[in-house]
């Protein structure tokens, strides 16, 4: 019912071995980076956007409050509907799983900037895109990257179900092959990965963290 | 004069202009919407037949059930979270060599996706509610230990010394000091898990919905709208009822907070 540890790591190694392992790995990591970037790209504008107008924010905010109750999940059958079995099928999941946590929390970095370096900057001479520019962004960079570390977890998770069910290959696709082979070995050995790779994005984005923005705690 | 600026001046914005904007944008997101419905050549539905759908699924009765169906399945799983997770937590949390020899094993599976263990609980215990109920005490029980952790880490150590001078043995400082302190902790810890249980056992249920098809929740429904019948109107209608209920659910834990957490402020 269950392999031992011992079995799961030859399953690993033959994968490792086969190069399968590895395609997989690229398949599933290239799809998360590109979504990570989309997420990043639209997500901090918009958070950004909504802290530093009151139009942005009340445009945007109940638009956030509506959507975002709805789970990346949820959007698997009608996606599947409309863009059908293809990788871009995982990457529009998982933007769309990251972009929440991004705006949300570049959102409420940004609204704790100090009014007086707002002030000081506008007396200083700085229009409104230098203000954004120089003292917003400085200062929701941590709340961005925060953002940016849960919107990444949850895009993990949510390639196991998008890839299964939506993509012709990749990792999480590999657990469910394995899994309808009853080959409970191979399908642990892809979890496992999965489980790593998860582990380690959040690190590095830790780790981004503290080098880019060490004021934050 | 800049919107930034005069944000920071006259912070509270008045609440009918804030109003009029929220109309704005959902008009204008429900509009985009009809666009899109009207352009697809029947491939997207529009809003009224969205509607006209919702309410027909609600007549039938099928909507109501299925959203019962998950809503117990959800609830099983998130009992078990939590008479495991907070118990695990408070111990963790209290004992800490114990806490530090599990937290690396901790790490390891808050990892590993609830969706990725699906198929080894489908192996286990079969296609029925009990694989479902535990992919979600899974999802929900890291987040109930995490923060359980935390509250009884970040209780107040003038209170623990108090209470070790008035000489109350160990069991007793957990039960009257720390427990009491760590209750916000481990009810946003419930919210966070209840809130990844939600989408998990819609995952769960879009895995194994095509082999049972009856005793079939929201996320069984989604999967027989898509692959069986092909009805997007349907589909549509599920998809924003999952939303309505997971953010009421959330609602629900924000407002236990907000009244549970003012009594322990400042303890």
């Amino acid at each position: 019912m269950l392999p031992s540890p011992g079995v799961v790591a030859e399953a690993l190694a033959d994968a490792v071995a086969s190069g399968q392992m590895l395609t997989n790995i690229e398949v599933s990591l290239g799809r998360l980076i590109l979504s990570f970037v989309l997420a990043v790209c639209i997500g901090a504008p918009i958070g950004l956007f909504m802290a530093t107008s009151r139009f942005g924010r009340d445009f945007f905010e109940p638009i956030v409050d509506l959507v975002r109750p709805i789970s990346g999940i949820a959007w698997i059958p009608f996606a599947l509907y409309l863009i059908g079995i293809s990788p871009a099928l995982p990457i529009f999941i998982m933007t769309y799983v990251a972009v929440f946590p991004i705006i949300l929390n570049t959102y409420s970095a940004a609204c704790n900037v100090q009014g007086v370096l707002v002030r000081a900057a506008r007396v200083l001479g700085l229009r409104r895109g230098m203000i954004v520019a120089k003292v917003y962004v400085p200062a929701a960079l941590s709340g961005i990257l925060t953002g940016a570390r849960l919107g990444i977890g949850g895009a993990w998770l949510a390639l196991v179900a998008a890839e299964f069910i939506g993509a012709p290959d990749g990792l999480g696709f590999s657990i469910w092959y394995f899994a309808g082979q009853v080959r409970t070995a191979d399908m642990l050995a892809y979890v496992a990965v999965t489980g790593l790779g998860g582990f380690l994005s959040d690190r590095l984005i830790r780790l981004l963290q503290r080098t880019l923005a060490p004021w934050s705690s | 004069m800049s919107e930034t600026t005069r944000r920071l001046a006259f912070p509270a914005p008045t609440d009918a202009r804030r109003f009029g904007t929220g109309v704005l944008a959902v008009a204008t997101i429900a509009g985009l919407w009809q666009l899109w419905a009207h352009q697809s050549d029947g491939r997207i539905p529009t809003i009224s037949e969205v509607i006209a759908h919702g309410a027909n699924l609600v007549a039938t009765g099928e909507l109501p059930h299925a959203l019962v169906v998950s809503i117990g399945r959800v609830l099983a799983g998130f009992a078990i979270a939590s008479a495991v997770g907070i118990p695990v937590g408070l111990a963790m949390g209290y004992l800490r060599p114990l806490g530090r020899f599990v937290d690396p094993l901790l790490q390891a599976f808050r990892s590993i996706a609830p969706i990725a263990v699906l198929p080894l609980f489908l192996l286990w215990f079969g296609q029925g509610n009990a694989a479902a109920a535990l992919v979600v005490a899974y999802a929900a029980v890291f987040p109930i230990i995490v923060n359980t952790i935390e509250g009884v880490a970040r209780a107040d150590a003038k209170l623990v010394a108090a209470a070790k001078t008035l000489g109350l043995p160990p069991m007793q400082i957990l039960l009257h000091v720390l427990v009491p302190g760590a209750v916000p902790n481990i009810i946003t810890g419930a919210r966070i898990g209840m809130g990844i249980a939600w989408g998990a056992i819609i995952a769960a249920e879009l895995a194994v919905g095509s082999e049972s098809g009856a005793s079939g929740g929201i996320g069984q429904l989604m999967f027989a709208s898509y692959a069986y019948q092909l009805d997007v109107g349907n589909l549509v209608v599920y998809m924003i009822s999952v939303g309505v209920v997971g953010y009421l659910i959330d609602r629900g834990f924000r407002a236990v907070i907000r009244h549970v957490s003012p009594a322990h402020r400042g303890v």
